[in-house]
């Protein structure tokens, strides 16, 4: 189990709609108490430079300047970065995605939700995400 | 007495012919020991038949003028003692006006004659040049050979190479349109799968909003169905399980890198994936010690995935559902597939209707009675192309459908 509970999530979303969604979502669960939401992939590595390293990342795919994958990529090769957990959710369905994803290391790979409903469940699918790996290790 | 003398003049005639054959020997044997005689041929009366120098020269000269390549004799600085016809018709020179000149007045570069004579010797040298009468540039294959010591000249041959030239060109030119072809074709390739990357996330994004938030508007209204909000969402989730399959055909031609791949752990991802769908229609899925085989493994999960979901959803009322997946090993000439079969007791098809099946867009149901869009079974037919194998089906309506894959063991492709 996670002990703290007062956890930091980075987001990146270039969509306004699903990024206000998506914030809201994490900020009315008990366990987040910082989500930063930046708009692209490069903001996302630019954000780890130049901040205290959060708990977890959650990032998009399709994003302008530098997507998800290019920004996972650089992070899981950096020294500093590569422990942080990190979670994909994509409108995609594109299955090279999903496995280019997996073999990158993300511990999950979500499909944007059809409802609101849905959004609001994906902290919590996060934190359990992360207990089980725990139980695991 | 009379007796006497007969016996006596048959002898001496017999004398007389033994010494006109012996004359006859005799001077074949001067003639051939004079070199008058090039060859004695017995015919199959036994008389024989007498080739001279002079009849033998001329056969080989009938040969050489006839002859379908350029050939001459030249002395060492290169004056043509001789030239045949097809040389002269090469150059369009009558042959007579050519004997006397030189013959690097007709090479395009005099200086290969040059060093055709340095390299000269008694075993043929090759070279392929270029001629140029009056301007007319002609490539040959030429080659010179030494007949020193039988004569002091040098034997030539000429090979026109004008028609294996433009045989080449045109294979060049074939080629280089066919590379073209080739670059234009990938580049279709990648703009197609560009496309589809905007399909599959472009259209999608619009259409997922369009569903959430009309989701939040039949919410606020308490709608029943065949209210205007209620088509809009039914009409845009069809939309979107549209574009998600079309958008899975369209991945199922992208080759990827063949690897080995455990169809138990396919299965086992395939169920989990399925787990909703297996619980809600109380499905079992059985499978045991299935084999390994090569190809993608995202294929193999969508092609599985497809074909239990199908049988799943095609189930006869009051029964759950029951898959089993099995294999054996099919000889089909010198190869060997491995044949899964995917086994359910759903309602089956009509044999009629069969071929259809693979084809995409074709729905055997009504789209009220059945899920489904018509791609699902056109994507396995795909990725079964894809791994060199193939797909059939046996249905027994209201009994049930086997679906066999064949996939190919270890043999070159």
């Amino acid at each position: 189990m996670l002990e703290s509970k007062n956890l930091h999530i980075l987001i990146a979303e270039d969509d306004a709609d699903d990024a206000f969604i998506i914030k809201d979502s994490f900020e009315q669960h008990p366990d987040f108490n910082n989500v930063v939401v930046v708009s692209n992939g490069q903001k996302l590595l630019d954000y780890l430079d130049n901040n205290p390293l959060p708990d977890m990342i959650l990032t998009d795919i399709n994003m302008p300047v530098m997507d998800g994958i290019e920004a996972l990529k650089t992070i899981f090769s950096t020294n500093k970065f590569h422990k942080i957990p990190c979670f994909v959710y994509s409108t995609s369905i594109n299955p090279s995605h999903k496995d280019e994803c997996e073999k990158l290391g993300v511990k999950g790979f979500i499909v944007k939700p059809y409802s609101l409903e849905e959004f609001e469940t994906i902290p919590q699918q996060l934190i359990d995400t992360m207990a089980e790996a725990e139980s695991f290790s | 007495m009379e007796e006497k003398d007969l016996h006596i003049s048959q002898l001496m005639s017999e004398i007389e012919a033994l010494k006109s054959q012996l004359f006859d020997a005799n001077s074949i044997i001067d003639a051939i020991k004079h070199g008058e005689v090039d060859a004695l041929v017995l015919h199959a009366d036994g008389s024989p038949q007498i080739y001279s120098m002079e009849s033998a020269d001329y056969t080989y000269r009938i040969l050489i003028e006839k002859f379908g390549e350029g050939a001459l004799s030249i002395a060492h600085n290169g004056l043509i003692l001789y030239c045949n016809d097809y040389f002269g018709k090469l150059i369009n020179i009558a042959s007579e006006k050519i004997t006397g000149s030189y013959l690097f007045n007709y090479f395009d570069d005099p200086s290969e004659f040059d060093d055709l004579m340095a390299n000269l010797s008694t075993e043929a040298i090759k070279r392929e040049i270029t001629l140029n009468v009056k301007g007319k540039k002609i490539t040959v294959n030429i080659s010179f050979t030494d007949l020193n010591p039988t004569v002091e000249a040098i034997g030539v041959v000429v090979t026109d190479l004008t028609e294996k030239k433009q045989n080449e060109q045109s294979l060049l030119k074939y080629q280089q349109q066919l590379e073209e072809k080739v670059a234009e074709l990938n580049i279709t390739n990648v703009n197609l799968g560009q496309f589809i990357h905007v399909i599959s996330h472009d259209l999608k994004e619009p259409l997922r909003k369009i569903l959430m938030y009309t989701a939040r508007l039949s919410d606020n209204a308490k709608v029943g169905e065949s209210t205007p909000v209620s088509v809009i969402q039914s009409s845009a989730t069809r939309l979107n399980s549209l574009v998600d399959d079309l958008v899975k055909y369209a991945f199922s031609s992208v080759k990827d890198d063949a690897s080995p791949v455990n169809l138990n752990d396919v299965l086992k991802e395939v169920t989990d994936d399925l787990e909703l769908m297996i619980t809600e229609y109380n499905a079992k899925i059985e499978y045991a010690d299935l084999p390994e085989i090569t190809g993608t493994k995202v294929q193999m999960r969508q092609l599985f995935s497809n074909l239990i979901s199908n049988a799943i959803k095609y189930g006869k009322e009051g029964v759950d559902p029951i898959v089993k997946i099995s294999y054996d090993i099919e000889p089909d000439g010198d190869n060997f597939y491995f044949r899964i079969s995917v086994e359910d007791n759903g309602i089956g098809m009509d044999s009629a209707h069969l071929n259809k099946i693979f084809t995409i867009f074709q729905r055997l149901h009504m789209r009220n009675e059945y899920s489904g869009n018509g791609i699902g079974l056109a994507i396995c037919k795909k990725i079964m192309e894809n791994h060199h194998g193939r797909i059939t089906v046996s249905s027994n309506l209201n009994v049930g459908s086997v679906f066999n894959l064949y996939f190919p063991i270890n043999f070159d492709l």
